[in-house]
């Protein structure tokens, strides 16, 4: 199952950071070095194994943490350092070896990496760190070594596989160090802001909670294999955010949020912004903790900008994936559809990892190698409505023999084809009100009561192994509904749901508004951090039904928060 | 009209001990505003209100240094000035006589706030607001569960047709604890890092050490208490401890790990050098079990030294002598090993050699500050010291304000644990032997009793864990000379309430061996009349593909 969870608000201004330069050697950098001479000294011994251990790689992350959150007059900040070295082994032949996906297995109980956490090349005794890499590199030799065997056993038991493409294709070397210096922000000033933004919340009967963060990782990954590839590349990724909540008698759940992706303090919203954002998600939250809830329906929906890209990753994007395409388990929706239309011939859909922002706005998906250490580009996944290709890692697949740099994971996960920054573009498109008036005439000539229209969501999922319903599901926190007249009304508990390629091919028209959703999607290779750009679609037909609810009781006494001053003491 | 007394004298007591001394901060300011309000407005239609609330607040600061073999660990993240804070807070309805304590309606214990409990555990939110609003939807949750299980336990007892003369509560008076708090300073963060680091450095004098890791934790807990009963309390406690860990490859190739913590009084210099010295004994015993041989098959006398004693101590009758009065259980007959030392009170428990109390009321042991220091207790009682064990029979137990009899009265020994609300539990255990020996005599005697046995040695057993890799000595009876030896196990259950008869002699020197928070332990070595070791059985290890790096 996947998720993308979070959402990011549209931010103008320059951004600064990450510009993709070579700046530094990778001779000279601590991490890399080591790695790469205990490669080096092992480099014989491996390849003489029974079976061989025919490719290592490590990756080390070296991650700054910091923030600050207020809630309720209370206020909290943190720092941390985190260090973590990962060895992935392969045994047997890029043929065949230990990583092969096992016949109607999930794999959750197989090792394909050995993390150590703390570890530090750039202490002034190195030591620790190059033990960590022999542990670790013994341990996961002896289990990619048992794994093969596994995987051997099993390819001589199932039925035989669809797809026989190779288990892996050795990447092509690359050189590349990039070094940024940590970009600093004045968690005072910072917090004085939040505090004045919560502060809004207070005397809110409607508000049950709130919460308003500020937080920023930022970092260096540094790759390295045995086939000499040596990349260093830093990371960023500075987030505001806040979270309103309620919870209504019946157990339906109401939020509003907001974030602001930023590179540089200078990219925070100014104060009046932030206080003016803040009270329009109060009165969002307060018109619906007094809204009526959605019914079950099938009609006419615009997908508002945001809510269409998130729609696009989920219900297209993740379907897209190669290693989908290649393991019997998965629903392979478009495996055989290359060069065929599967939506409107206006839409063109990339993948566009290099891209650092877009519209003054910070892509989270933006990555410049992939965490196999291939150099990440853009790929066209969908031209002028007919399927070109799929994000593609390490795991090649028929018709696709190498790697697009879209192998992403956790450091703790064994990367698989992720996508970074997906984004739909329309050939064609209107302005947005020429698109509620587009939704109008629809509702009209299809005879419905009303339509709907997406404002925001929060995330959804999508299923895509055969095993499961191979349906998508997303979740919006402020739906509108939409009547003939044009007369709209705010609805509570509307979950859109539905079908990848017949949803897909409900477009009918875009607008010309394109906005980025940034968040961070949960897959089997663990959670990891995307963009998607869309403008407002206009679709024939979306299912709307109903949210699950809380089965927990509301509070019996109003927050104290929400009381007046005299109450409170 | 009994109810009606006691709902007066409730809330008699309530407002006294608002008006009293209660020391005035944010933290006691936002536990008695809710509280109050909860008192006076918190109601499920057709339910009882709640009749009892208690709020524990701990504000918890610490600094944690690690380093490996000889490099820090790079992590800030508990070098944090503001710390963070925990609230627990206990609900229960009904009344003295009928209340909603004492039963669990699902095997699932751990979900806290069945017992009526909540808890935050978090980040640093010291406003008034925030503390207000955490204790708002805590003691909200609290006594949703504590009405649900009120009325549960009131129909279990229906249909189960359980009749009791006894009230559910038997009230004490309150008490009051309160110490300044004083601010927070850190150590010399610097200083002890380089003190840390240098420890670990040492495991790289081992050619067959893979890691050794130091790691230093330096805490302090501020905690705040307030019941409905009048009772509160304010203090401090202390706690520092290093923890080792080392990491080695035996000469047969196989991979021992073992963990060794001890506690600390300060940052001084001659800690830090006791830590040193500390590290160094540990790894001696690595160097002794590197090339040591496999234990064989033995019947006979084991002396146990402080840890091992502890954690015997713990089996054979701590583990359950801390519970008193048996639970209510709806999905199990009985609550295993509760009530069990309550009706062995007249029957001979152990030799007469063995003397145990229970010391809350201790701070510390040799200037090392013990963790269960508890002057009232989690119900608002005062906490008392008490005896144990003595001349081989059970003295008091733990009580708490669940009567055992009639007559019952708390001795200040409820313990909110991590699964249940508040029952009875242990602090600070002491053991103490009738007669004074050496840890010289504890051997000679130990040497003694196998010459009695013609054995040609005897076992000195080390470890907390009955079956660890570094914990166990041969000893022969010629000459008294001394070996490790490796992959020997205690044979079936580690000690058992009859082992406790089978105390030859306690002595030597007492140690601080276990002090957490749950428990903590002092106590000598333990001589045992007789007791089994086996061989484990262990497969053999690969060795590494490649030589360790230099």
């Amino acid at each position: 199952m996947k998720k993308i969870a979070m959402m990011i608000f549209v931010l103008g201004g320059s951004v600064s950071f990450l510009f993709a330069q070579e700046n530094c050697r990778v001779q000279r950098e601590a991490p890399l070095k080591l790695m790469s001479a205990e490669l080096k000294r092992g480099q014989k011994v491996w390849k003489k194994l029974n079976p061989p251990i025919y490719y290592l790689s490590y990756t080390y992350e070296d991650k700054t943490a910091q923030g600050i959150e207020v809630s309720q007059d209370g206020l909290n900040r943190y720092q941390n350092r985190a260090t973590t070295l990962a060895v992935r082994a392969r045994a047997g032949s890029p043929k065949m070896d230990n990583t092969r996906l096992l016949k109607g297995d999930n794999n959750r109980d197989r090792v394909f990496v050995e993390t150590v956490e703390g570890v530090d090349p750039f202490a002034q005794d190195n030591t620790a760190f190059r033990m960590a890499l022999w542990r670790g590199t013994q341990k996961m030799a002896e289990a990619a070594q048992e794994e093969l065997g596994r995987v051997e056993t099993d390819s001589r038991i199932s039925s035989q596989r669809q797809d026989d493409s190779d288990d892996f294709v050795v990447p092509p070397v690359s050189r590349y160090c990039h070094t940024q210096e940590a970009v600093s922000f004045d968690l005072e000033k910072i917090g004085a802001l939040l505090r004045k933004a919560s502060a809004l919340t207070r005397g809110k009967p409607f508000v049950q909670g709130s919460y308003f963060e500020f937080s920023v990782e930022q970092g260096h990954r540094y790759f390295v294999d045995s086939s000499g590839t040596q990349v260093k590349t830093p990371f960023l990724y500075a987030r505001l955010n806040y979270d309103l909540f309620n919870q209504l008698a019946d157990g339906s759940k109401l939020k509003r949020n907001k974030s602001y992706e930023v590179t540089e303090e200078g990219q925070l919203p100014p104060e009046e912004k932030l206080l003016a954002d803040v009270r329009r998600s109060l009165d969002e939250l307060e018109a619906l903790t007094h809204a009526p809830e959605a019914e079950p329906i099938t009609v006419p929906t615009i997908l508002k900008n945001r809510a269409m890209a998130v729609f696009v990753h989920e219900v297209l994007g993740h379907r897209l994936e190669g290693h989908r395409q290649k393991q019997d388990s998965f629903g392979k929706t478009f495996t055989d559809k290359i060069g065929q239309p599967v939506t409107a011939p206006f839409v063109t859909v990339v993948d566009d990892a290099p891209l650092r922002n877009f519209k003054g706005v910070p892509l989270l998906g933006f990555y410049e190698y992939d965490d196999e250490g291939v150099k990440s580009r853009p790929v066209t996944l969908v031209e002028n409505g007919v399927l070109r290709g799929f994000l593609m890692s390490a795991s090649p697949i028929k018709g696709f023999p190498v790697s697009n740099g879209h192998g992403r994971g956790n450091i703790d996960k064994q990367p698989v084809a992720r996508m970074g920054n997906t984004r739909l573009i329309a050939s064609e498109s209107v302005s947005y009100d020429e698109l509620e008036k587009k939704l109008l005439a629809e509702i009209r000539s299809q005879q419905k009561p009303y339509g709907y229209i997406i404002e925001d969501l929060s995330g959804g999922f999508t299923q895509t192994a055969t095993g499961d319903a191979q349906t998508f599901k997303l979740e919006p926190w402020l739906v509108y509904r939409i009547y003939p007249d044009g007369r709209k009304e705010v609805v509570r508990g509307a979950d859109i749901a539905g079908t990848p390629l017949v949803s897909f091919g409900e477009i009918m028209a875009a607008a010309n508004d394109e906005a980025v959703f940034n968040g961070y999607c949960g897959a089997e290779s663990g959670w990891i951090p995307v963009s998607a750009i869309s403008p407002s679609v206009l679709m024939h037909s979306l299912e709307i039904e109903k949210t699950a609810k809380s089965e927990d009781k509301p509070p019996l006494l109003p927050a104290p928060d929400s009381l007046t001053k005299g109450e409170t003491k | 009209m009994k109810r009606i007394g006691i709902l007066l004298f409730t809330l008699l007591s309530f407002g006294v001990a608002f008006a009293a001394d209660l020391p005035d901060n944010v933290y006691f300011r936002a536990m008695k505003d809710e509280m109050q309000r909860s008192l006076e407005q918190l109601r499920l239609e057709d339910h009882p209100a709640p009749y009892y609330i208690s709020y524990w607040l701990t504000h918890t600061y610490d600094v944690e240094i690690e380093a490996s073999l000889g490099a820090l660990v790079p992590s800030l993240y508990n070098a944090q000035d503001d710390g963070y804070m925990e609230a627990t807070v206990f609900v229960s309805v009904g009344s003295d006589q009928q209340d909603s304590l004492g039963f669990v309606d699902t095997e699932w214990g751990y979900r806290r706030a069945e017992w009526g409990l909540g808890l935050f555990n978090g980040q640093t939110f010291l406003g008034y607001g925030t503390l207000r609003q955490r204790l708002w939807w805590l003691t909200d949750r609290a006594y949703l569960q504590a009405a649900n299980l009120y009325q549960q336990k009131q129909n279990y007892k229906q249909k189960k047709n359980i009749l009791s003369s006894l009230p559910d509560v038997v009230p004490s008076p309150s008490a009051q604890f309160v110490e300044k708090i004083t601010p927070w300073t850190q150590p010399d963060i610097k200083g002890i890092q380089e003190t840390v680091r240098q420890i670990s450095a040492l495991g790289k004098e081992l050619p067959f050490v893979e890691n050794f890791t130091a790691n230093l934790l330096f805490k302090r807990e501020d905690r705040y208490f307030l019941n409905s009963r009048g009772s509160f309390g304010q203090y401090i406690v202390p706690w520092q401890r290093m923890k080792l860990r080392v990491t080695f490859r035996q000469s047969d190739g196989k991979t021992s790990s073992m963990n060794y913590t001890f506690w600390l009084k300060d940052d001084s210099p001659a800690e830090m050098a006791r830590a040193r010295q500390e590290a160094q004994n540990l790894l001696a015993r690595v160097r002794q079990a590197y090339a040591a041989p496999d234990g064989e098959a033995y019947v006979g006398p084991v002396l146990l030294k402080p840890r091992a004693a502890a954690a015997f101590l713990e089996e054979s009758i701590l583990r359950d002598l801390g519970k008193s009065k048996p639970l209510l259980l709806a999905y199990a007959d009985e609550d295993k090993g509760a009530g069990k030392w309550y009706k062995k009170r007249h029957v001979r428990a152990s030799t007469s050699l063995l003397t145990l109390y229970d010391r809350p009321l201790q701070r510390t042991f040799e200037g090392v500050s013990l963790a269960r220091f508890f002057p009232l207790d989690d119900e608002g009682v005062a906490a008392e010291n008490l005896t144990l064990v003595k001349d081989g029979y059970i003295q008091d137990l733990p009580l708490t304000q669940r009567p055992l009899l009639a007559s019952h009265r708390s001795n200040g020994h409820a313990y909110i644990a991590s699964q249940y609300g508040p029952r009875e539990g242990l602090t600070n255990v002491f053991v103490e032997p009738k007669l004074i020996w050496t840890d010289q005599q504890m051997e000679e005697k130990l040497l003694s009793r196998c010459r009695e046995l013609n054995l040609p040695y005897g076992y000195i057993l080390h470890d907390d864990s009955p079956s660890g890799d570094l914990g166990i000595e041969r000893i022969y009876t010629a000459d008294g000379r001394k070996e490790t030896v490796l992959n020997l196990k205690w044979d079936g259950n580690f000690a058992s309430p009859r082992d406790l008869r089978n105390v030859l002699a306690v002595g030597g020197k007492s140690e601080l061996v276990s002090n957490f928070s749950d428990k903590v332990i002092i106590t000598p070595s333990i001589l045992l009349q007789e007791a089994e070791l086996v061989p484990q059985e262990h497969k053999p290890h690969r060795k590494p593909f490649l030589a360790r790096p230099k």
